[in-house]
């Protein structure tokens, strides 16, 4: 798939997982990859670019087992990036699927 | 590949970065590998998953490039203004290097060879004052002191010896100073720290 298009979609799904709860990196990575097949090292710089633009903010817990975990935490900016994108992509898909679709029909 | 070595192999691929910032980056990777020990996955399983530290170290550099233009507030020219960028510098340079540095350059390698070609004449006419002395008795009504002609001959001799070794030490010099100007000019269009 095309690279710039997929990390387009990747941005989509990071942020669309930060708002329904907060993640560290390491579950946040697990869960996308669970679904989406990606380098998951490419998740970070996405991170710390959310952080400088101020779409999430960041915290450090500790955690019972090994060392403690930086968290991601969805701001009011991320969440109406978020929507823009989401809004973006549904007219996207649409879109494509509606000429998907419709090419089926002419050959039927 | 074990958690050492791909994390010392991403540093060096971030080298250039500032050192705060490739600090904080590899954080986040250890982080990563001590959660995925935890989970029970072996390095190699990891660093697998993570995808190489070269391809790793490349989205963060593009990450970085957007960084930069998002603090420029230009959020719409996202990627291509890299290159945009770059082929700018590149082509402003050329029009600087033709117009300001070119003539004087060519200027400065003529003066150079100028010495060099004063320094060889010079030397050449004091032997050929020295072995022609011999020719002035022939000639009537020409009767130089033969001190003065052979303290003439050795004089220019050693004059022009000294200018071809004032040219080959300016020679040296306009040599260091062009490589580093180009150095200079190569680190402006990759965009680097000047």
């Amino acid at each position: 798939m095309n690279i710039q298009f997929k990390k387009g979609v990747l941005e989509l799904c990071v942020l669309s997982q930060l708002s329904k709860k907060d993640f560290y990196g390491y579950e946040l990575v697990e869960n996308i990859s669970k679904y989406v097949l990606i380098s998951e090292g490419t998740i970070y710089p996405l991170l710390r670019r959310f952080r400088t633009d101020g779409y999430v903010t960041t915290y450090l817990e500790e955690s019972q087992e090994g060392p403690p975990r930086k968290y991601y935490c969805l701001t009011e900016n991320g969440r109406e990036v978020l929507e823009e994108l989401e809004t973006e992509w549904n007219t996207f898909v649409n879109g494509v699927n509606h000429l998907l679709r419709s090419e089926v029909n002419e050959k039927e | 590949m074990k958690r050492n070595e791909y994390l010392n192999s991403l540093r060096s691929y971030l080298k250039g970065l500032p050192e705060d910032e490739i600090r904080e980056i590899l954080l986040d990777y250890e982080e990563h590998f001590a959660i995925g020990r935890d989970k029970g996955k072996t390095d190699e399983e990891i660093a697998v998953e993570l995808g190489t530290p070269n391809e790793v170290a490349d989205s963060i550099r593009q990450t970085l490039g957007k960084e930069q233009d998002s603090s420029a507030k230009q959020p719409q020219a996202l990627g291509s203004t890299d290159g945009a960028r770059k082929m700018l510098i590149l082509i402003l340079l050329i029009g600087l290097n033709l117009v300001f540095v070119l003539g004087p350059f060519i200027g400065l390698v003529g003066f150079l060879f100028g010495i060099f070609a004063a320094g060889v004449g010079i030397s050449v006419g004091g032997a050929a004052m020295l072995l022609g002395f011999p020719v002035t008795f022939f000639i009537p009504g020409f009767q130089p002191g033969v001190i003065t002609v052979i303290a003439f001959g050795i004089g220019l001799i050693a004059l022009g010896i000294l200018l071809v070794v004032l040219g080959v030490v300016l020679t040296k010099l306009l040599y260091k100073l062009t490589s580093a100007y180009l150095a200079w000019n190569r680190r402006l269009v990759n965009g680097q720290e000047v």
